[in-house]
């Protein structure tokens, strides 16, 4: 019962604020033009959270996405010369490179990937800061892409693929089976690191595909491109009930709740016209109230 | 499970469809064809970066009470730092009903993203305290027709007299601490003290970027000291949310003999009338929050239908440089102090009449002096 509860709270979190804005917004909630703006704003997250399942299902966590986001944009921004096109597969490639330099350190360095991640993140910023100090790097066509109906077959497109890919392939599967337990997946024959590697390219394309959606937002590649990504990402996740220790309890759902969670709330408190000094208290009590309930505790069982 | 994620998953799918099939009907023109309302509440969206530094308290204390003043709502949204945070909440002002939406751009290309954004819902966008670097965008924005005001300020020549301050005090060599190169007041502020030092004969020994971290101001003055024992002086193009405090504070703690290292910084900070009493303070330049205010009011203006023009009022203001003790006491006082609203109800109510045009309110900013906050203040 307890469990049910557990895995529940966060589906019931993200129906029970939308039901609570559109009751409390004066019908600002659920309009047509809100309704994009959600989807819109939750793409790049999305986009985003969907590679970093495969990474955290395997037990490790990605805080390089945001400096990892501002180093490949800045790469694929230098290298195609401000041709759009280039720029998508270029920022793509560039994100590959970055999963696989962050897979690279955890696995040949025998260090957790979220160190090799804070590496990447801060050197990425560094990069983006003073590459993009000496020119103006803006992509004016980029804004043809900041449109709706781009942003939600980009969405659909890579959660869908990653739906597929997390369960009903080995890629998948072998993530959840390393998370679980990484030695006995070793001795049954499985590559573990061949599949924790795959995780981080994964993570790597879907990052250069969020890259390319800032992109088309900001117009422009910043020393703040990708800023806060990785927060954004993890919070969503974590609201989304992700299973923090990964292994078979992880599921690619929490993407998509998450982030619609985590945007949602925003949105509506934005909509209420809330105080501004209240917004982040309010964002913290909810995010505590829901992680509190829907967190798996197994992992924790020793704690005093 | 299953079934209750699909349930909620088709109902967000099917929002975002009927979402497309809707259409946006923005007003016809920018223009207001109508008299305006007094009774009407009209609501306007705030993007601030924080309201936790003297500037950022003081306009968001100015900023409330004229709107209370002037029957209109305002919605806030703090602490957005990049284009694409200040487009997603500009986007969520216009669907919570927002007619007018203020902001300081965080990067030139915000200025045509959300002008773009607002263009396309008939709702009126007024920014301050930046150049548009980008000609393109310029060009852009200036034929936008819901755009109401392009306030910057003279943050060059503002650099070049700080350093003059400097130099009139006998320093000879400083460290800088820069900005960003690519915000365009920051390319005005690095630009006005590198040029300055050059025509006031100041040696500049060392140099690094940083804008909004106390942390790497702290380690990088500690460097400097260390690095160029012989360092007169330090220019820093901002001293916004913590950097001057942790400047003076590093001085105070390094052992050095106060005053011996003059400080010349951009905003204002808690604590500098005591720098300019113990000496290590020279030059104090602020007083944006006028800026934001006037951009504030023309929209409101415009938003209330009181005028109406061809195009965006293009303004500038020349800040105010500070240096002395008893000058940042009434500043601090009466400027940088949300608890005091420094202009009248009176001269709120007048910057939102039909006959305010743009040279009336360059004649707000050109106002706005040292001399103007002592008359207000009553010294």
């Amino acid at each position: 019962m307890r469990d049910k509860i557990r895995k529940i709270i966060p589906i019931a979190g993200l129906a029970g604020l939308i039901i609570l804005f559109s009751l409390t917004t004066g019908g600002k909630f659920f309009t047509l033009q809100n309704a994009k703006n959600i989807v819109m704003q939750a793409s790049i997250a999305l986009v985003a959270a969907v590679g970093t399942v495969f990474v955290m299902a395997h037990n490790n966590l990605d805080f390089s996405l945001g400096g990892a986001c501002a180093l490949s944009s800045v790469l694929a921004y230098l290298c195609s010369g401000g041709n759009l096109w280039l720029f998508i597969l270029l920022a793509i490639v560039f994100g590959v490179l970055c999963g696989l330099f962050t897979s690279v350190i955890h696995i040949y360095g025998r260090v957790p990937a979220f160190m090799g991640g804070l590496c990447l993140m801060f050197a990425g910023r560094g990069v983006a800061q003073t590459a993009t100090a000496s020119q103006y790097m803006m992509i004016a066509e980029s804004g043809q892409l900041n449109n709706f109906w781009v942003f939600l077959a980009v969405a659909v497109t890579v959660f869908g693929i990653g739906y597929f890919l997390f369960n009903y392939t080995k890629i998948g599967k072998y993530q959840k089976l390393i998370g679980t337990n990484p030695k006995a997946t070793e001795l049954s024959g499985i590559s573990v690191n061949k599949y924790k590697t795959i995780a981080f390219v994964i993570s790597g394309v879907t990052l250069g595909i969020a890259a390319t959606l800032t992109l088309s937002r900001s117009l422009a590649v910043t020393g703040n491109t990708g800023l806060n990504l990785e927060t954004d990402v993890l919070l969503a996740l974590s609201l989304g009930g992700i299973s923090m220790a990964g292994g078979s309890a992880t599921r690619i759902r929490s993407a998509v709740i998450g982030v619609l969670t985590y945007y949602i709330l925003n949105n509506g408190m934005l909509l209420w016209g809330m105080n501004p000094d209240y917004v982040d208290i309010v964002k913290a009590v909810f995010f505590l109230a829901t992680v509190s309930i829907s967190i798996d505790r197994s992992e924790y069982e020793l704690i005093a | 499970m299953k079934k209750l994620l699909a349930i909620v998953l088709a109902a967000v799918m099917l929002l975002a469809v009927a979402a497309c099939s809707g259409s946006n009907t923005p007003a016809p023109s920018g223009e207001a064809t109508q008299a305006p309302d007094a009774n009407v509440r009209h609501k306007i969206g705030m993007i601030w970066y924080g309201n936790t530094d003297p500037m950022g308290g003081t306009f968001y204390a100015w900023a409330n009470h004229a709107a209370e003043l002037l029957n209109v709502e305002l919605v806030w949204h703090l602490g957005d730092f990049t284009t694409e945070a200040e487009l997603s909440a500009c986007e969520q002002m216009i669907s919570a009903g927002c007619e007018g939406v203020y902001f300081i751009p965080m990067d030139t290309a915000a200025n045509l993203q959300l002008g773009n954004a607002c263009r396309d819902a008939g709702v009126y966008w007024a920014m301050s305290n930046r150049d548009i670097l980008d000609e393109s965008i310029k060009t852009a924005c200036y034929s936008n027709p819901y755009m109401v005001t392009h306030i910057w300020d003279d943050s060059y020549d503002l650099a070049k007299n700080m350093v003059k301050v400097l130099a009139d005090q006998g320093i000879t060599k400083v460290c800088m601490i820069s900005g960003d190169p690519k915000d365009a007041m920051m390319v005005d502020r690095n630009k006005g003290f590198q040029d300055g030092c050059a025509e006031y004969g100041i040696e500049i020994l060392g140099s690094f970027q940083s804008e909004t971290d106390a942390k790497v101001i702290t380690d990088g003055v500690s460097n400097f000291l260390t690095l160029y024992p012989d360092v007169q002086g330090i220019l820093s193009v901002s001293g916004t949310a913590g950097c001057a405090e942790a400047i003076i504070s590093t001085l105070e703690g390094s052992g050095r003999e106060a005053g011996s290292i003059k400080v010349a910084t951009f905003d204002t900070f808690d604590g500098n009338k005591d720098a300019f009493e113990k000496g290590w303070l020279a030059a104090n330049a602020g007083g944006y929050t006028s800026e934001c205010l006037v951009a504030f009011l023309a929209l409101v203006n415009r938003v209330q239908g009181n005028i109406t023009t061809d195009g965006p009022f293009k303004l500038h203001l020349t800040p105010i440089i500070i240096t002395n003790a008893e000058e940042m006491d009434i500043f601090s006082q009466y400027v940088d102090n949300p608890e005091v609203q420094l202009y009248s109800d009176e001269e709120i109510k007048g910057m939102v009449q039909s006959t305010c045009d743009e040279a009336y309110y360059q004649g707000v900013l050109d106002n706005w002096t040292i001399d103007f906050i002592k008359k207000a203040a009553g010294k």
